[in-house]
């Protein structure tokens, strides 16, 4: 087939118009029936109309033909790559090898199309291939470094590890001499897989032949082994001439030095370790070195306590100082002392005229003295009136912090957040949660106000909003992050974390999309360009992020949150359908919960305020396989339903990450399959059941101050089951008359309870909607007693703005519910 | 407490805390993949002992003949890490591996002209202000666009130190006359 008339197929597919493409390529056939690439093209163009069974057959048909095209192997490896897994898309390019072994281009590209795929055994055995047939070089380190993939691939069993990483390894001869510093790295990662080579691995590592490539992995690589074996001669030699040799201030060996001298226990390395410790005792990493041998040496915490003093004297004025110190001292007992010594250093030091506090360097020993104060006093009454204090004290210091730069006094607010949120002592009352996260959304929006850019303010702002149910409030700080790419994994979970039951918002989360597309385009062509460049050390890195990305839970969550808005706000969902398949992912937690501003020494403060509990992998799991039987049922398509319905009973026993109501909304689900099998009364009885169970548990009418995410996530929940209900019972009462005749009794009582459950909700929405005025006024008022208030807002205007934005953003989400259609 | 250590790309799940800082780039994953794919000595990131990372160096080489040099394409440095010779650390390692493997003439950056902060910062690191480019960086809509310096250092290859100049400050040339 000519370019011109594949480009012409190609503008089709590519703008969606399958039945154009079909067209196209119906006509190409009649000139030439058996031209595998247009039949290829059929068999995609059915593979994206859906037409599966279809597609499936062609391309297997083809596949049996062993073709050799190029375009024609690459289209139907991404048609079995999709439907049926990595090992039968792999055939595609074996069989092509296998009719042409000397055709090194053909060769060539079935190793491409296996890093590109994700493929670690097509990969290794494709370069096996080619090094075998191809005498080149960089082959056999292909080889080699798939071999060393595979070994290390967490797929395999450990018979496959030994008999790969021993294959490896015999092909390391080969490429003697090694010739640039990335062999090296890739000659030790495999000496490094095999128990009986490890000393092998450390001589490697530690020739003057390694050492010359000056190379940060093999520096790091070397230590992390050189400690692996226990040779602490070698370990105390090694961290040595990095400290004192190559001049690298290196706080990975000063800890393995420090480890080494107790585990030697010769008075000659003491001394030398000493001496090295008194030389470099000014230097960040000097100093904290003799913390923590403090820590190595002895158990004696007055030890740990005279390092961490000498440290903080010598940088208690940078805001370092917390984050180094604070993981040695969290779980000492002398805190008093420390906290004496930190209050006494700032007396010492004069840092407390207050009035003429004006360098940063004096207000990041005041601010760091708070926070030891916040880790290791937690019951102090007056710790947060203490903070607003000294924020107030600080606030001229504010006017000349150029705006993009961040001001460390802000950390009081946030510390102060923190705390109340902890829910730790406080001067003044406060009931319930809501009201502790009105509190620190008050100090959040003031610390904002006057640092703009601080995103840990922001990021506290997103998730208490979240949690109140505030979407357009906790958007527009989302907004002002200016999240892009990766991050929208790492970080859009504190926004859309089910968002779909608490403010469906479709064309929001639909920027989070993108960065799964763009990996799913351009990490498999850095793959291949990482080989073509050699860079071997990189190569494990670019898979591993290239499949974190591809199976994150983050995208799992993205692409049910889709559909479900879409089913609620009554949208088209073409595109939104979810392959089954992907209930058999690994899917991979990339979201970053640890940037959360937390300071203290308790985790849980993340959890307390998350928006229900973390979704997991059996989460995603569990709506993937709802979802397909769903469609199944609307489809009339009876044929797993059995073993999905198995699949949904068993993750709904073992997943721990369900609300209740989502709970009750897969029991639902699974009682529609069984309508669906069965078609009996007993069954729609059963289910009429769970509905009432379903809403007399979520939808209780509860006070105005009850209004948070909870309350909405229950009751859109509600909705969107009830819309899946409504529309299964529509389509399974059509399967046959007698079915329609005997359950419409059945079916009009269901949807009766759905009717007035609907009207109630709705009424309830009505009338918290019409509260949130006087709620807002009430709080304002609350507020306004809090003796620091007036000081700290610009203008009392301030207050109000915030907490008229909550009742505002609520109602909106109040109306949004009021508006679903069912 | 820092340590050095070579970045690999699933440490970009990880940078939150340097790259939600608003003068940070957040790139697209071809950006930072093709930089670990071509220069992996030079892409190299500080942790601290909890291993969080809290800055780190992209940086490349570019150039031919005695143009041969080193570039920082983006340093960055955590918010809590700051002021404490972070930078210095890692255009120190990038100084180092400039030479050895790449034996590179000389390091160069692009600052904006109006950055005095980064500009002293660097001109403490031994850099000087080479040449200004003039309307290198274009603004925002409705809004003037801005020089920049090119700062160089040079390193032990350049003997001659021809990649210093006085008065570079006051050199003019425009942004196509600049390495792509």
């Amino acid at each position: 087939m000519s370019n011109y008339r594949a480009n012409v197929i190609w503008d089709a597919i590519d703008s969606r118009s399958y039945k154009q493409a079909m067209l196209h390529v119906t006509k190409a056939l009649k000139r030439n029936p058996k031209d595998e690439y247009v039949l290829a093209l059929k068999a995609y163009i059915l593979f994206m109309q859906k037409k599966m069974n279809e597609s499936l057959l062609l391309t297997k048909e083809l596949v049996a033909q062993n073709p050799v095209d190029p375009r024609t192997l690459e289209l139907l490896y991404g048609i079995l790559l999709d439907a049926e897994g990595l090992e039968e898309a792999g055939k595609v390019y074996e069989g092509a090898a296998r009719k042409r072994p000397r055709d090194e281009e053909l060769n060539l590209n079935w190793f491409w199309a296996m890093c590109t795929g994700g493929d670690v055994r097509g990969q290794q055995k494709a370069a096996m291939a080619l090094q075998k047939s191809f005498s080149r070089r960089h082959y056999i380190l292909y080889s080699i470094m798939s071999g060393f993939l595979l070994a290390s691939s967490p797929d395999i069993v450990q018979q496959e590890k030994t008999l790969f990483s021993t294959l490896t390894y015999r092909l390391m001869p080969l490429i003697e001499p090694i010739q640039t510093a990335e062999e090296a790295v890739l000659k030790a990662h495999v000496l490094a897989l095999l128990p009986d080579k490890q000393d092998e691995l450390i001589a490697f590592l530690t020739a003057e032949s390694a050492e010359k490539w000056n190379n940060l992995e093999l520096a790091t690589l070397r230590l992390d082994k050189v400690v692996a074996s226990e040779n602490w001669d070698l370990v105390f030699e090694v961290a040595m001439r990095t400290l004192t040799k190559e001049l690298r201030d290196d706080f990975d060996s000063w800890k393995v030095l420090a480890l080494a001298v107790k585990k030697i226990g010769s008075s000659e390395k003491l001394q030398e370790f000493e001496k090295l410790l008194k030389e470099k005792a000014k230097t960040r990493n000097g100093a904290l070195a003799a913390v923590h041998y403090a820590t190595v040496k002895t158990d004696k915490e007055s030890e740990l306590l005279e390092a961490s003093k000498l440290y903080f004297q010598n940088f208690g004025r940078k805001q370092c100082a917390f984050e180094d110190l604070r993981w040695y001292l969290t779980s000492i007992s002398a805190k008093t002392e420390w906290l004496e010594f930190i209050d006494s250093f700032i007396q010492e030091n004069e840092i407390e005229g207050r009035l003429n506090i004006s360098s940063s360097d004096q207000i990041n020993v005041l601010v760091n003295a708070r926070k030891f104060h916040y880790l290791l006093a937690p019951e102090d009454k007056t710790f947060v009136d203490e903070n607003l204090k000294l924020y107030i004290e600080l606030l001229p210091t504010f006017k000349s912090k150029v705006v993009t730069d961040y001001h460390y006094g802000t950390d009081l607010l946030l510390m102060s957040a923190c705390w109340i949120l902890e829910g730790r002592s406080t001067s003044f009352a406060m009931d319930g949660s809501i009201d502790k996260v009105l509190f620190a959304i008050v100090l959040l929006e003031i610390a904002a106000s006057r640092d703009k850019h601080q995103f840990y303010v922001r990021l506290w702002l997103v998730r208490l909003y979240m949690y109140l149910g505030c979407f357009q409030s906790a958007l527009g700080h989302f907004m002002a992050l200016s999240i892009k790419n990766v991050q929208y994994d790492t970080l859009a979970h504190y926004l859309f974390s089910r968002i779909s039951t608490i403010h469906p918002n479709y064309s929001a989360l639909l920027k989070t999309r993108e960065i799964y597309d763009t990996n799913a385009v351009q990490t498999p062509q850095m793959i291949k360009s990482a080989y073509q460049r050699a860079a071997y050390s990189q190569i494990a890195g670019f898979m591993e992020f290239s499949r974190r990305l591809s199976d994150s839970i983050g995208k799992g969550t993205l692409v049910i949150e889709a559909k479900r808005i879409a089913r609620l706000l009554g949208m088209k969902m073409e595109g939104l359908a979810i392959n089954p398949r992907l209930s058999k992912t690994t899917w991979q937690d990339n979201r970053d919960y640890d940037v959360l501003y937390n300071i203290g020494d308790n985790s849980d403060i993340e959890k307390k305020y998350s928006i229900g509990i973390r979704q997991d992998a059996s989460w995603v799991k569990a709506f993937i396989v709802k979802e397909a039987i769903i469609d199944s049922i609307l489809e009339m398509d009876t044929e797993k339903l059995e073993i999905w319905k198995q699949d949904l009973s068993e993750l709904l026993k073992s997943s721990t990450s369900l609300t209740p109501g989502e709970k009750l909304s897969m029991s639902i689900a699974i009682s529609l399959t069984d309508i669906a099998l069965r078609h009996s009364v007993d069954d729609y009885k059963k289910l009429e059941n769970l509905i009432k169970e379903f809403i007399s548990v979520v939808a209780k009418w509860e006070s105005s101050d009850s209004l948070n995410w909870e309350w909405l996530h229950s009751r859109f929940l509600l909705f969107e089951t009830f819309k899946i209900i409504q529309t299964a019972l529509d389509s399974l009462s059509s399967a046959s008359v007698g079915v329609k005749k005997r359950t419409t009794t059945s079916v009009a009582a269901i949807k009766q309870t759905i009717s007035a459950s609907v009207d109630q909700i709705k009424e309830d929405a009505r009338r918290l909607k019409l509260s949130r005025d006087s709620w807002a006024s009430e709080k304002i008022t609350f507020l306004e007693t809090w003796s620091s208030i007036e000081e700290l807002c610009a203008s009392m205007n301030s207050l109000e703005n915030i907490i008229q934005g909550i009742a505002k953003s609520q109602n909106e989400a109040l109306t949004l519910l009021r508006n679903i259609r069912l | 407490m820092t340590s050095l250590k070579a970045f690999h790309a699933p440490d970009l799940f990880k940078i939150n805390p340097v790259n939600l800082d608003v003068l940070t780039e957040n790139y697209n994953i071809a950006f930072y993949l093709s930089y670990l794919a071509q220069w992996p000595t030079l892409f190299f990131s500080t942790m601290n002992a909890n291993n969080d990372i809290t800055g780190y160096m992209m940086g490349k080489t570019e150039g031919t003949g005695n143009q041969w040099h080193g570039h920082v394409t983006c340093l960055s440095v955590a918010a809590d890490y700051r002021r404490i010779g972070l930078a210095r650390i890692l255009v120190d390692n990038l100084e180092r591996r400039s030479e050895d493997p790449y034996n590179a003439y000389f390091i160069d950056l692009f600052v904006r002209a109006s950055n005095l902060l980064a500009i002293n910062m660097y001109k403490d690191f031994g850099y000087s202000v080479y040449r200004r480019v003039v309307d290198y960086y274009s603004g925002e809509p409705g809004e003037p666009s801005e020089d920049a310096f090119d700062m160089r250092k040079p390193l032990k290859r350049d003997v001659k130190r021809e990649s210093v100049r006085e008065n570079g400050e006051d050199f003019r040339v425009s942004p196509d006359e600049v390495y792509l």
